[in-house]
């Protein structure tokens, strides 16, 4: 757990301006939810805290450490999207996975940690499907 | 219901089927008599009307293994075949996933030009492409034909790739980018096998321009660097009448390796894998 905070975090695509000078501290387990009409920029601003979206000026701190330029694979984040979205080539196991093997886990302790997860979701018999089937 | 299915059932096997199989005799007639004009002495490739009863002699295939110039000709026609499939697919896929991404109007402007370039004649482009070939002293290599053709496929592989790329949701890469992966491994290890179709539909149309062209190779090429097709074409062109079964054997060599691909990778050119990858 890590606070996170905005400071004058401002987007703009071509010509418009989408996030205007967005000021925001987030402490540490608070859980906060960003609401507004559509087109109002919650998603941009989150896929800036993440890292998808790169700011086009102000700041964004996580955990007292400046990511505004870091990738998102550095800010140790986790994200569920909108529409979730999961890879259609791998299995479940691989898919639950994935994050681990990109870090280089070895093989047998991600294992046991899609195991345990997959055991207290209760979906172990459906680890070796893909996801369509 | 079940009375429908087994009269629909029964309409296949009496009328679809046969139906279906004429066509595919039709169709593949001029084969198989290629084939057996191949296997036949020249005496009886000549008979008229043909002689369907005749002693089968492997010797043009024999005489044909022996001409040096068909194991030059395969040679070349295996590397520059390989190598052409290999450059136009990873720039295709760079290429085509550039475009798909960054988008816009620049994207158009060049996706249009590029298939502006696609549409000219092939015979169009000949007269420069020769001159820069001596000019360049590269006149009958294979990595001229190599280079050439690469060029001539490209515009191809991005189009054909750009579309697949661009139905791929971009959740799925900032998925993978959140996992940890940069962009170049969420490309290679998440986008490119989600389109593995795509991957594969523009390797097999890559490998069947460059194993069966033609025009390119006649006019860039000479004996050293020559691909099949125009070894076949050597063949048909000879004044000597006893050459025809040994045309009928090099084409049937030519086709082989083409019929096997094509059998083994059809069931690749197939979409879809994507479905199911996004619920929304």
């Amino acid at each position: 757990m890590a606070q996170v905070k905005l400071r004058d975090v401002r987007k703009v695509f071509k010509k418009s301006l989408v996030v205007d000078d967005v000021n925001l501290d987030i402490a540490d387990g608070e859980f906060v939810v960003l609401v507004g009409p559509s087109g109002c920029g919650k998603s941009t601003t989150l896929n800036m805290i993440a890292g998808l979206e790169s700011v086009t000026s102000g700041d964004i701190e996580i955990g007292n450490r400046v990511v505004t330029w870091l990738p998102p694979k550095d800010r140790r984040v986790a994200m569920v999207f909108q529409s979730y979205a999961l890879y259609p080539h791998m299995t479940v196991a691989e898919n639950l996975g994935f994050g681990l093997k990109v870090s280089k886990m070895d093989s047998a302790e991600i294992k046991r940690r899609v195991t345990s997860v997959a055991e207290s979701l209760a979906i172990e018999p459906l680890l070796g499907r893909k996801p369509r089937e | 219901m079940k009375n429908l299915n087994a009269r629909a059932a029964l309409t296949d096997k009496v009328v679809i089927v046969p139906l279906l199989l004429l066509f595919a005799l039709i169709g593949s007639l001029p084969f198989i008599y290629l084939v057996a004009i191949s296997i036949k002495t020249p005496v009886d490739a000549f008979a008229m009307p043909p002689s369907l009863l005749f002693q089968p002699t492997f010797a043009s295939y024999l005489q044909l293994l022996h001409d040096g110039q068909f194991g030059q000709y395969l040679w070349n026609s295996v590397v520059v075949t390989g190598a052409v499939v290999l450059i136009s697919t990873i720039i295709g896929a760079l290429g085509g996933y550039g475009l798909a991404r960054y988008g816009g109007l620049s994207s158009f402007t060049l996706l249009t030009v590029v298939l502006v370039l696609y549409s000219l004649p092939r015979s169009a482009v000949l007269v420069p492409f020769y001159q820069l070939s001596q000019a360049s002293g590269m006149y009958d290599t294979r990595v001229l034909l190599i280079l050439v053709m690469v060029a001539v496929n490209q515009p191809f592989t991005v189009w054909i790739f750009e579309g697949f790329f661009r139905e791929i949701p971009r959740q799925l890469e900032q998925a993978a980018m959140i996992d940890g992966c940069n962009r170049l491994q969420a490309f290679i290890r998440v986008v490119l096998p989600v389109a593995g179709p795509g991957l594969a539909t523009t390797a097999i149309f890559s490998l069947l321009f460059a194993y069966n062209e033609f025009l390119l190779p006649v006019i860039l090429a000479g004996p050293e660097s020559s691909t099949m097709p125009v070894l076949v074409a050597d063949y048909a062109g000879s004044s000597d009448l006893r050459h025809w079964p040994l045309f009928a054997a090099a084409a049937v060599a030519v086709a082989l390796p083409l019929i096997i691909v094509m059998i083994t990778c059809q069931k690749f050119i197939v979409r879809g894998l994507v479905s199911g990858a996004v619920k929304g």
